[in-house]
């Protein structure tokens, strides 16, 4: 039953909904860490607290609170993305944006005090300094992804449940090795689990060399 | 940098439906999909239509849930007096009896409670109650688990809460994997344990008891209450499934040379 | 002049500045020394706006803070050539490229600025600040990490610019620099001018 084109299918999913969620998830990320670490407001302290505190959300919890948001009965329900990759992108992007912010507000609050006392003294302007900032720290860039997209592929329960773990079009490799284990395949999902850290492993690699590439 | 941004959007969008419908969401229990039935019939379905099927394969309980949430087109799970509240209740049209097997015990093969030796229903619950052996309860709002409920009420029996009555919460494989390793005693429908690799520390200890009569009922959304529904599509599946070449797929359906499913001729 | 009158800071409950009074003078080098840890960075930042003081007054023709210097630069992830001119481009400056044949850059420009010595990165820091043609220097801790060759380079680099007469205040470690090139040298102890004397006349005092 379990065929070599579903188990494509199913690599291809998990490379698109987590690809793209990491992606989205990366550039808004970074100009909403960029935004909240710069500027000073009452309320700074509790907003970085709170999202601190999101990137403990366990994935049921991210996946249903999406689910609520997009079902029929839902206030986006008008919208009919649930049970498709879009959904399991919002989802995984729940999960992986308080940790991308996390890590990017606290680099940038380490770094940017005394990138402001030095570079203002040569006449830079706060746009400048951000225009600095972003521009030449990359191995941060690096880490935060490789970071996020390594909690977005391994996560099991919010695209499964946005997503619906429909065979060939919502089924993930995450949802599969579930699957295949709650039908009593232990071996099988054991075997799935291999190919998805390969994968990893891959991808981590290919990353770290676009990080040497930098140096 | 901009290509990448445009690639993005594109994937994003087509990976959405912007298009109307083509396919049926089937919300459904799992035992017709982790046996491979529903993708077996799903396969054919399509050729023969071009309708794809695609099925939401979650516990009873919330297959039930999602269904009266909108989220699907067709409600198929085990659970009769659930399903025609559900019609009652307006959610679905009507209930057709789908399929039928039934459930069984199981347990180690030693059967030290003397499972096997029970004369009647009564007795095997009887058994359990008391408390000197371990059964695995899935506890999980599925259709088995609100089988196991019924037993015990039908037989003015409270639900045991001794040590050895152990809840799993999990699904129908998993639990079995716990009674194989734990040598305990659970109950099963017949086609998860057909199609179930593990077997071989467990064996069936009783079965063919007509209150074990395990039938499934397929329903289709209500159009009145979820305009959007596939309504048109759903009858088209459930006819298919209930008169015509579906029904002759049920029915040769087998692992092993075995037979998990039957139909009312 | 400067005028630093009753100057004090305090950061985290810590007293870094004690209640500082002096004048800086214009025109001349003024070298400050002192232990790890006595004030020293603390009060050329103050000096150059950097900081405001916890209290005191600050006397000066400054507006804002002028380029400084710092003891730990900024320092960009890409080739030296870029780190000299980046700030440059940035305010759309004229870019003087003297300073960084001055310090023999030019054969490791294209390099990444990962694989250079201490050395190496100081004499690119010292270029930098060079290239914005002060009328005033600030320079904290200038000559850490320089080999002996160009810490020579560097000592003949100020003499020259103090025959512009220009007003240089330097934080240092070697009293055999500061006395080439001090005309005053203020001796820093936990937050407190311990000497502030001339440069003749401040190491006969500070051995006694």
């Amino acid at each position: 039953m379990l065929t070599y084109e579903k188990i494509f299918d199913a690599i291809f999913i998990s490379l698109q909904v987590s690809v793209i969620s990491t992606i989205l998830s990366f550039f808004l990320s970074i100009i909403f860490s960029y935004i909240i670490a710069i500027n000073n407001f009452t309320l700074k302290r509790t907003i970085i607290a709170f999202i601190g505190s999101l990137t403990s959300i366990p994935p049921v919890c991210a996946g249903l609170i999406v689910y609520l948001l997009i079902s029929r009965s839902g206030p986006l329900g008008w919208m009919e993305i649930l049970y498709t990759p879009s959904a399991m992108i919002i989802a995984q992007f729940l999960i992986i944006f308080p940790i991308m912010t996390t890590l990017f507000v606290n680099y940038i609050q380490d770094e940017y005090p005394r990138f402001s006392e030095e570079l203002t003294s040569y006449g830079a302007s706060k746009r400048d300094l951000i225009y600095l900032l972003i521009k030449n720290k990359r191995t941060i860039y690096m880490t935060v992804l490789l970071i996020g997209f390594g909690r977005a592929i391994s996560e099991y329960g919010a695209a499964a449940i946005v997503g619906g773990s429909i065979d060939q079009v919502t089924r993930n490799m995450t949802s599969m090795i579930a699957l295949e284990t709650s039908k009593g395949n232990v071996l099988t999902g054991v075997i799935l689990g291999i190919v998805l850290i390969l994968l990893s492993l891959i991808i981590s690699f290919i990353i770290n060399i676009l990080k040497k590439k930098n140096d | 940098m901009k290509v990448i941004k445009y690639i993005f959007i594109f994937i994003f969008i087509t990976s959405s439906e912007l298009f109307s419908r083509e396919y049926l969401v089937v919300q459904s229990t799992t035992s017709t999909v982790n046996t491979g039935l529903l993708d077996m019939l799903s396969n054919y379905f399509q050729k023969e239509t071009g309708i794809e099927v695609r099925t939401i394969a979650v516990g009873t309980g919330t297959a039930i849930s999602n269904a009266k949430n909108g989220d699907g087109d067709v409600l198929l799970v085990h659970s009769k007096l659930d399903e025609l509240k559900f019609v009652e209740d307006g959610y679905g049209v009507e209930r057709y009896e789908l399929m039928y097997n039934d459930f069984i015990f199981v347990g180690p093969h030693d059967d030290p409670a003397k499972i096997s030796n029970a004369k009647n229903i009564k007795d095997v619950m009887k058994i359990i109650n008391f408390s000197k052996f371990k059964f695995i309860s899935r506890d999980d709002n599925s259709g088995t688990h609100k089988k196991e409920l019924s037993l015990w009420k039908n037989n003015n029996l409270s639900l045991p809460d001794h040590k050895n009555y152990i809840r799993t919460g999990t699904g129908m494989a998993n639990t079995l994997n716990i009674a194989s390793e734990m040598q305990a005693y659970t109950f099963t429908d017949r086609g998860t344990w057909i199609s179930f690799p593990n077997k071989k520390d467990l064996k069936i200890l009783y079965e063919n008891d007509e209150s074990l009569h395990n039938p499934y009922g397929i329903i289709a959304v209500s159009p009145k209450k979820f305009p959007h529904v596939e309504y048109e599509k759903s009858l088209k599946f459930i006819e298919w499934l209930t008169q015509g070449k579906g029904k002759d797929l049920i029915k040769s359906f087998e692992i092993d040379g075995e037979r998990l499913f039957f139909v009312n001729e | 002049m400067i005028k630093l009158t009753n100057i004090s800071f305090i950061k985290s409950q810590n007293i870094i500045l004690n209640d500082i009074s002096c004048d800086i003078p214009h025109n001349k080098t003024t070298v400050i020394m002192g232990k790890n840890g006595s004030g020293k960075t603390t009060f050329l930042k103050i000096l150059n706006k950097i900081i405001q003081p916890s209290s005191g007054n600050l006397q000066t023709n400054l507006e804002k803070p002028i380029p400084m210097l710092f003891q730990s630069p900024i320092i960009f992830e890409n080739t030296v050539e870029y780190n000299y001119l980046v700030l440059h481009k940035i305010k759309k400056n004229e870019i003087n490229k003297n300073w960084f044949e001055v310090f023999d850059l030019e054969k490791i420009k294209y390099q990444n600025v990962n694989t250079l010595s201490g050395g190496e990165k100081q004499k690119l820091f010292l270029s930098r600040f060079m290239s914005y043609n002060q009328k005033n220097l600030f320079l904290d801790e200038p000559n850490q990490n320089l080999d002996l060759e160009s810490e020579k380079l560097f000592v003949d680099l100020l003499l020259q610019e103090k025959q512009k007469n220009k007003t240089i205040v330097l934080t240092l470690h070697d009293f055999e620099i500061a006395k080439k090139l001090a005309d005053f040298i203020i001796y820093l102890d936990k937050g407190k001018i311990h000497l502030f004397e001339e440069t003749s006349l401040f190491f006969n005092k500070f051995n006694s």
